[in-house]
């Protein structure tokens, strides 16, 4: 279960909402106020547990341990040739997937210039649905 | 299509997947999805389960259409 939290593209989704918000309100908007005061320390709180909770998973299970420091994503698991294929597919979608969506994404970001929050709007869509066609493949490992 | 009966000779040593997964070095999700049908295994794999189960290959594996 812990496994499944650290491992999860839904978990990562959530990192990426923090960043969005906690950059749209205090870069883009300007706005250091009271919500941002507290988003951000329950970011901060749920970072800290986040990587304490593996560092628990990694002293529980050092036979399946996650590295912390690393530049593959924690969502990939590819510890035998079925996880490799499954990683393969959904590595496959998502590219896919970003063939078409980022050449609408320019054009989007063309058509709203005028919005101030519309290019960290669709770059954290763009990643949420990443992570989802990711996750849509990935849960044939978890069934 | 490659049509296997992993589950049913599994069954027949009453091995888990877990149980199975271990003999061949493969996780219990791959022994999973290769008796679902979801994934074909490599021929290394294929031959690992084989052994683990004490039967042919063409016993276990077998292309659909084609006699077992």
């Amino acid at each position: 279960m812990i496994e499944r939290f650290l491992r999860s593209p839904f978990t990562m989704s959530i990192f990426l909402m923090g960043i969005a918000v906690i950059y749209s309100k205090s870069i883009v908007l300007e706005q250091r106020d009271d919500f941002f005061v507290i988003f951000s320390i329950f970011y901060v709180i749920f970072v800290t547990i986040y990587f304490g909770m593996m560092v628990y998973y990694n002293r529980k299970f050092p036979d399946r341990k996650i590295r912390i420091f690393t530049f593959i994503p924690y969502e990939l698991k590819e510890e035998d040739e079925g996880h490799q294929y499954i990683t393969y597919r959904a590595c496959r979608k998502v590219y896919i997937y970003y063939y078409f969506a980022i050449p609408t994404a320019i054009v989007f970001v063309a058509l709203f210039k005028g919005i101030e929050l519309f290019p960290v709007i669709i770059l954290t869509v763009l990643g949420i649905g990443q992570y989802f066609i990711f996750w849509s493949e990935i849960k044939k490992l978890y069934e | 299509m490659l049509i296997n009966r992993v589950k049913e000779l599994r069954a027949r040593h009453s091995y888990t997947q877990s149980d199975l997964g271990e003999l061949v070095k493969a996780s219990r999700q791959t022994i999973g999805m290769i008796e679902k049908g979801d994934y074909a295994p490599s021929v290394l794999l294929a031959l690992k389960i084989a052994k683990a189960l004490r039967v042919d290959l063409e016993e276990v594996f077998w292309i659909e259409g084609e006699d077992e």
